[in-house]
């Protein structure tokens, strides 16, 4: 059980609010972490690398449920502590590493929107870290009295070398220059050039006088153009996380799945060859990893690279490789993760627990009856359903815990585009378990 | 009759003010007269956008405009505010270009975009659209798959403000592949939006407007509403053409030499094609691409032969778009006079301009098609539809098949002419699982969400959507999939597309849901010509006909599957794989009765007749008129006059039972069984005591394999797809059950065989036989579940007592002398009323009598099973809100006989009844009450007297209260079918201004058969009363004559009488003086007066010197002159009273008379 240590009411209700909503918290995700000491310490390793010029990609691999995205999450807030820039997004069939129809720059563009820094934890940083370039940049200028424009275009120089990168610098430059002379216009320009959301090139040369955008071809380009500007802006490094992979292995197109998994073979490459201060966590399921006709796998070259070390197996676990699997929570940790939960909605107040031991003992066995295993594999909904409880005792403070648990519901996790218009119409009694646990 | 034209023109300008201003302006530029009925009907509800709609009109009516014109206005004064406000969803790319076309400026007047999007459509004009979809955008539903495939994340944003789905030739998807596909998009559209557009089905011609609104809004048909427009008036010319086959001969050599071998028919057809259709536009419809290839290659050689211009093109879907579009533009222009030569491409509503005519080559298989093509006919209504049929017959040789001997392809070509006249379309079915079309919408599902849960894959396409498979049969679908790769299971449970699943996602033509045959495409000096299937092996060297034209072949490319042609002199026609269309159980049934007739259809030529002449003759040799199965060759051949479904499924049964049975056109043959064994196997495989098992059945259908996905479909379902698509268990069962009894109408429908109907209609003495009323005049007309009629029949009956209300019925006693009494007719009456539904305008009345009578000859009579034409009426929304049998008969255009005259009444109902069968067809099993008895229960008994029909005498005068009463709307719309129909029995009663005592109990007794109470009658008198008085006053006067009928209508009912004066500014009109109006006028007194006056009882001097002093003239006894009997009892049939209703006087109760003359009596 976790220490007694206060948690502030910010991130109380953060947490809170992000698991009622079945979500991962973005902040104070280590008040409730439960276990996983050498796998965080194993990614802290790569964290440090990165913020030292270095690089590091690794695979977390793990049935759905297994906590990936919370563990992504954590080590993202981790990343922030050391000074790093963090660019997350869940890939989607919409947002792609490659495609020809706008996905990737979609991805992109999410990335850049979910840009955060340490001050800047929940995301949407891209202004905060131009800025920060600029006023460094005028600091040194201020210092060594040679005039702004002269640093600016000094330090943007480091840019050129790499592709795309003096339209990025240009960009840059105009934002310093929208800066010097407060035209706000180009300033929000230039931040939406940055964040790759022009969408033609003949707007970006209107409004900038670049003749590139960021587009579906150069996207990893762009994310390491951005890796060393974060670090023109006195950041360590850009860490980007990229959740839910499987979803490159559910496209449906063979010819597309191939462009996704090489780009991800390019990044790969890059960083296991040498660093330019980039780092990649990317989530993903054992299918997406492992499947030899649709998975990484299926791509050769990857499967070579990826092969996990032969003598790691049952229990014997090699962190040192790419590929990082996070085993499903236990019964036991489950326990321990509904309790910092309680821990959490106590502000860390043991006297101020809404539910004793038993009770979430009790929880927890009605869970599994109502659900079975599945609770287990999948806490999400249980950790959802266990904060509605917390939020019931809260309001209804005459109740005993022992009245709530027995009416806890679960709900099942559907996509909301396929449900019926009408919720009545829809014959959702429970005699449709064949279709539920539907199994090939 | 109708309501007063001023109410119409109200309704008219109503619905056109309801439009936006710019959409009115627009109508206004067109200098339009008037907005077309449909579309007067159709704007209301579309603006309302309360529920769907069905918008049935024939061709060239304005039902684009119907819909449009509204949708265009709600999108003009609403904009929606980034998405799409209204779609179009076209069977076909020529209709969106055309409709891109028509509704240009519309748009464009509203500032509405307008889009397309189709095979044909630039990826940029696509791109464009998805990227900012505004408006209206045009559609086919392959295209509507694709994006679902390709685009699925947009679908939620382009259908998220969609507010019409408008979907053109309905009845084109209706029951096919693509159908169901349609169904299926339209479902997702709205589960992708999150809401409901209204859906708009325009269809031309359909067979059954409940399966269409079934179709157009499954689970939820009874909302869909319906507006349809009158019945085309257009005058019909057809004419059909006999042909004997015989040896082929050489084409006439043309300029270009070498002729083809062509049989002669061919040759003839042609001649008569080019002599009559040169010089203006034609469409002439082949069944198949060989033979319009071969007719328009025919048609060119002899315009060549004849150093013509050639008017004549071919057009069918292997051609090329540029081929095509080119005939297409041709037909257009008024200055090239062209005849296409077609496939039923250019049947569904391609704009081609008018055609002068239409031809058809070969029988037709079905009604709907032969109306559809018939259809593009004169674009004006004044215009004449000419049908030129030409139908081929072999030539026939010694032991011909009895197929060839019957002539079956013209009678079959009369039948559906006869069904053309009749306005009726087969009735679409959509009965079949469509596995194939399931399988493709699974994987499209799964394309577009990128994955889902079969749980959710189940409740989207099958448990909320229009498929209807259970969960466990669909967990076998799934599983087949994935035994074929096409599917798997990702960790979290779902399913994704497999390998093979991403080549077939993968491919173009996975959007369309049936198969396209691969083709090649045939390219003359690089010019592309159109395609042919693969199957149509052709090698170097050989020749064909192609577009019109003669072509020999240089080069095969199968890699590139192109083949290169050269012009050449010689060709033969290639050949094509076209569909195969079934036969419908109502053509086969009009053949039979073409056969068993010996009426000469007036439209056949010499040849023609002949031939029908030959075939009916062959019909009486085979016996067929008293037996269906009959010795042919050593076997048997069976005719069941079922359509081609019912056929193949007796095939199958038969087949089951060791039979070799072969279907061959209308009959089936087992040469291997005699009669007997035929008739054994069939009463074993479809008899009362066999259990037919649809699946078992349809193990044996050879190609189960038909629809493009059926090879992916796990065996065991594919079997059920096939007994749900091409079984018609109940069908054999029927013939089974005709064949065994000793009448053809042996079995007894239940609710889910065959229906027929008896259409009843009595003139009695009265109102109710509880006061032993009887029937003085029965007529009776049958008719089929289509509404065909299959015989008439009527007789006088002598009722033995009096004749009651010979001025309603008009039946004189003379006549009814020599008439037999009911028990004599009780035979034909009972044998017409045996296994069928009795059918009667405002049936509880006829039933009743119908009943009492059956019973008094010592019957046991169950309730008889019946369906109201008055409850038809209001379903067909005619006849206004009382849907008076005279005012359905004005509605539906029957021309309005003799009322009250027993055969003409029946021929009206049964003319509503064909109607709404016509329309509905088996949505009207829903409105019977109780079901068919067998004949069986009826003991058969021998008629001994023969019918005496009315001669055909002047009919009964009505009364002026009578006028009024039929003139008007007496009730409120939406009266409840109760109300209307007592107040039907109401207006009998009252129609001779008296309610006597008999009738009193009578209308009791009716209203405690629809269960009204006493205070609901009170009710209803009173509202009757005030309509009546708001209707004589609606001229502003209320005359002498109507203000007796009135008084005496009051005091009949027991309520208030026209004192009270109507509701409303006129009240203040002062009512005429009260005696005067009857000053002058003769009266009479009989009976024993009852009244009191001053105390004292009313004497018969006293009433004199009464009246007297009200100005009348006392009579002594009724003359002719008399204008008043004043009846102290009702009831009585003295001498004078029956004397003054011969003579037409007016027959006054004693105290509405006191009332009348302003008497104050006790």
């Amino acid at each position: 059980m976790s220490a007694a240590k206060k948690i502030r009411p910010r991130e109380r209700d953060a947490i809170l609010q992000s698991l009622g909503a079945g979500i991962v918290p973005r902040i104070g995700q280590q008040h409730i972490q439960v276990g996983r000491v050498n796998e965080v310490s194993a990614l802290v390793g790569d964290l440090d690398r990165i913020a030292e010029d270095g690089s590091a990609i690794r695979f977390v691999i793990g049935e759905y449920g297994s906590g990936k995205t919370f563990f992504l999450q954590l080590i993202r807030t981790v990343a922030l502590e050391k000074r790093l820039v963090t660019a997350h997004a869940d890939l989607t069939p919409d947002r792609r590493l490659h495609a020809t129809g706008g996905q990737a720059r979609n991805l992109y563009a999410e990335l850049m929107r979910n840009l955060a820094t340490r001050s800047k934890p929940e995301g949407g940083a891209m202004q905060s870290i131009v800025e920060r370039f600029v006023s460094s940049a005028i600091g040194e200028a201020k210092r060594s009295g040679i005039p702004t424009q002269n640093v600016i275009d000094q330090r943007l120089g480091a840019l050129h070398e790499l592709v795309g990168g003096y339209d990025f610098a240009q960009v840059v430059a105009a934002y310093c220059q929208g800066h010097e002379s407060s035209n706000e216009q180009l300033q929000s320009d230039a931040i939406r050039w940055l964040r790759g959301e022009f969408s033609t090139k003949t707007d970006a040369r209107q409004a900038l006088g670049v003749r590139t955008i960021v587009d579906d071809a150069n996207v990893y380009d762009h994310l390491k153009l951005f890796a060393r500007f974060v670090r023109l802006a006195d950041y360590s490094g850009l860490f980007v996380c990229l959740d839910e992979l499987v979803n490159l292995y559910k496209l449906p197109n063979s010819q597309a799945r191939k462009s996704n998994y090489e780009q991800i073979l390019r990044i790969l490459n890059d960083t296991l060859t040498g660093g330019d201060g980039i780092g990649f966590l990317m989530g993903g399921t054992p299918d997406f990893l492992m499947d030899t006709r649709k998975g990484l796998y299926s791509y050769e070259a990857l499967q070579s690279r990826l092969a996990e070390n032969k003598f790691a197996r049952e229990g014997i676990v090699d962190y040192s490789g790419p590929v990082l699997r996070l085993a499903n929570l236990g019964p036991e940790d489950l326990f321990v993760l509904l309790q910092n939960i309680r821990a959490v909605h106590a502000s860390g107040d043991p006297e101020a627990h809404a539910i004793p031991d038993e009770g979430i003992a009790a929880f927890m066995e009605h869970c599994s009856e109502r659900v079975g295993e599945a609770h287990f594999r999948t806490p999400r909904n249980s950790v959802k359903a266990f904060v509605d409880l917390l939020a019931v005792t809260d309001q209804n403070p005459g109740l005993s815990w022992s009245d709530l648990v027995g009416k806890v519901e679960l709900e099942t996790e559907e996509n909301p585009d396929l449900a019926p218009l009408d919720p009545d119409s829809g014959d959702d009694s429970g005699s449709d378990d064949e279709l539920a646990s539907f199994r090939l | 009759m109708s309501s007063p034209p001023s109410d119409s023109e109200r309704a008219a300008s109503s619905s056109f003010d309801r439009l936006a201003p710019e959409v009115q302006r627009w109508v206004h530029r067109r200098e339009w007269q008037a907005l077309r009925d449909i579309q007067e009907a159709a704007i209301p509800p579309i603006l309302d956008r309360a529920g769907d709609l069905i918008v049935a009109a024939a061709t060239a009516t304005g039902k684009t405009e119907a819909a449009f014109l509204p949708v265009l206005s709600n999108l003009a004064v609403d904009p929606v505010d980034g998405g799409l406000g209204a779609l179009y969803v076209s069977p076909l790319k020529a209709l969106i270009n055309d409709q891109h076309q028509r509704l240009d400026q519309l748009c464009e007047a509203t500032e509405t975009e307008l889009q397309s999007w189709h095979g044909d459509i630039s990826a940029d004009r696509k791109k464009r659209v998805r990227e900012r979809p505004r408006g209206v955008l045009l559609i086919t539903p392959e295209s509507l798959e694709a994006i679902f495939v390709n685009h699925g994340s947009s679908a939620s944003r382009l259908f998220g403000s969609l507010r019409y789905i408008v979907i053109d030739e309905l009845h084109a998807f209706i029951g096919s592949e693509r159908g169901r596909q349609l169904q299926s998009l339209l479902h997702r559209i709205e589960l992708a939006g999150r809401q409901r557009p209204m859906r708009i089905g325009l269809s031309a011609t359909l067979g059954d407007l409940d399966v269409a609104a079934r179709y157009l809004r499954p689970g939820g048909g009874a909302g869909v509403k319906v507006v349809e427009s009158g019945r085309d008036g257009r005058e019909l010319r057809v004419q059909l053409r006999g042909h004997v086959a015989s040896a082929p001969e050489h084409t006439p050599a043309g300029p270009d030499g070498d002729g083809q071998q062509v049989e002669r028919d061919r040759v003839e057809i042609a001649a008569h094609l080019f002599e009559n259709l040169r010089g203006v536009d034609n469409l002439v419809f082949a069944n198949s691409r060989q033979s319009v290839e071969e007719f328009a290659d025919l048609l060119r050689r002899r315009c060549e032969e004849h150093r013509v211009p050639s008017e004549f093109w071919p057009h069918h879907g292997n051609l090329s778009k540029a081929l095509r579009e080119d005939v297409e533009s041709k037909l257009r222009e008024s200055a090239t006079p062209t005849t296409a030569i077609c496939t039923s491409t250019l049947e569904l509503g391609i704009d081609v301009g008018s055609v002068e005519s239409v031809a058809q080559i070969d029988p037709p298989f079905s009604a709907a098609a032969l109306r559809q093509r018939l259809g593009r006919c004169g674009r004006r209504p004044s215009d004449p539809s000419v049908l030129r049929m030409y139908v081929t017959e072999s030539d026939l040789e010694p032991g011909a098949a009895p197929t060839d001997q019957l002539r079956e392809g013209l009678v079959q070509s009369v039948a559906l002419v006869e069904a053309l006249v009749d306005s009726w379309v087969e009735p679409p079915v959509d009965s079949a699982l469509h596995l194939s079309t399931l399988v493709q919408q699974v994987l499209s599902v799964i394309a577009q969400h990128g994955g889902a849960q079969a749980r959710q894959i189940w409740s989207v396409l099958c448990d909320s959507g229009p498929f209807e498979l259970d969960r466990e049969s669909f967990v076998l679908l799934l599983r087949g999939l994935a035994e074929h790769d096409v599917i798997q299971q990702v960790g979290d449970g779902d399913l994704i597309l497999g390998l093979r699943g991403e080549q077939i996602v993968g491919h173009y033509s996975f959007y369309s849901a049936f198969v396209t045959s691969e083709e090649y495409r045939l390219v003359a000096d690089g010019e592309e010509l159109g395609s042919m299937p693969v199957r149509a092996t052709l090698a170097e060297g050989a020749y064909l006909i192609f577009g019109g034209r003669r072509w020999q072949v240089t080069a095969v490319d199968d890699e590139r599957k192109v083949i290169s042609v050269v012009r050449a002199k010689a060709g033969k026609v290639p050949r094509f794989f076209g569909g195969y269309v079934e036969v419908h159980d109502g053509i086969r049934r009009r053949m039979r009765r073409i056969y068993e007739s010996t009426e000469t259809p007036r439209f056949l030529d010499r040849e023609a007749l002949e031939l029908l002449r030959q075939g009916r003759a062959a019909f009486a040799e085979l016996g067929l008129g008293q037996r269906e199965i009959v010795p042919f060759e050593g076997g048997a051949a069976y005719f069941p006059w079922r359509g081609d479904r019912v056929l193949g499924t007796l095939a199958l049964g038969l087949r089951s039972q060791g039979l070799d049975v072969e279907a061959d056109g209308l009959m089936l043959t087992a040469p291997d069984a005699e009669p007997g064994q035929l008739r054994e196997a069939l009463h074993a495989a479809f008899g009362p005591d066999s259990d037919p098992d649809p699946v078992r059945l349809a193990g044996g259908v050879e190609n189960l394999e038909i629809e493009k996905h059926h090879r992916l479909v796990h065996p065991e379902l594919l079997v059920r797809d096939c007994a749900t698509s091409r079984l018609d268990i109940d069908g054999a069962r029927e013939s089974a059950a005709a064949l065994s009894g000793t009448a053809t109408r042996a079995s007894a429908p239940d609710n889910r065989g065959q229906l027929e109907f008896v259409v009843v209609d009595c003139e009695t003495t009265g109102l109710h036989p509880c006061t032993h009323h009887r029937i003085v005049e029965l007529a009776m007309v049958t008719l089929d579940e289509d509404g065909s009629e299959l015989d008439r029949w009527a007789t006088l009956i002598r009722p033995g007592r009096d004749l009651g209300a010979t001025e309603i019925h008009g039946i004189r006693a003379r006549e009814l002398s020599d008439a037999p009494s009911f028990d004599e007719i009780l035979g034909e009456v009972t044998s017409r009323l045996a296994g069928r539904v009795m059918v009667a305008h405002n049936v509880r009345f006829d039933r009743a009598f119908l009943e009492a009578e059956l019973e008094r000859c010592g019957l046991d009579v169950a309730p008889l099973p019946t369906l109201c034409t008055m409850t038809l009426a209001s379903r067909l929304g005619v006849g206004g809100a009382r849907r008076k049998l005279d005012d359905c008969r004005a509605s539906l255009g029957i021309d309005t006989q003799n009322a009250h005259h027993a055969l003409d009444d029946c021929e009206a109902a049964a003319a509503i009844l064909a109607h709404y069968l016509s329309r509905h067809g088996s949505g009207v099993r829903s409105l019977i009450e109780g079901s068919p008895r067998p004949s069986q229960s009826w003991p058969p008994r021998d008629s001994p007297a023969d019918a005496k029909p009315r001669s055909l005498s002047e009919g009964p005068r009505p009364s002026p209260l009578a006028n009024l009463m039929a003139q008007s709307e007496l009730v409120e719309e939406g009266t409840g079918e109760d109300v209307v129909a007592y107040l039907e029995i109401l207006d009998r009663a009252i129609e001779d201004r008296k309610l006597d005592r008999e009738e009193c109990e009578e209308l009791v007794a009716t209203a405690g058969l629809l269960g009204l109470g006493k205070l609901q009658l009170d009710q209803i008198h009173r509202d009757y009363l005030g309509r009546l008085l708001d209707l004589a006053w609606r001229d502003g006067e209320v005359t002498d004559r109507e203000r007796e009928d009135l008084a005496l209508v009051a005091a009949a009912l027991g309520v208030p009488g026209p004192a009270s004066g109507p509701a409303g500014p006129e009240q203040a009109q002062p009512a005429p003086g009260r005696s005067d109006d009857l000053a002058g006028k003769t009266v009479c007194f009989t009976g024993t007066l009852t009244a009191t006056h001053g105390g004292e009882t009313i004497t018969r001097a006293h009433a004199i010197e009464l009246a007297e002093g009200a100005g009348l003239v006392a009579l002594p006894r009724v003359t002719k002159k008399l204008d008043i009997l004043v009846v102290a009892d009702p009831d009585t049939m003295s001498g004078k009273a029956r004397q003054a209703r011969k003579y037409g006087t007016r027959v006054i109760a004693e105290a509405a008379f006191w009332e009348m003359i302003g008497v104050e009596v006790g």
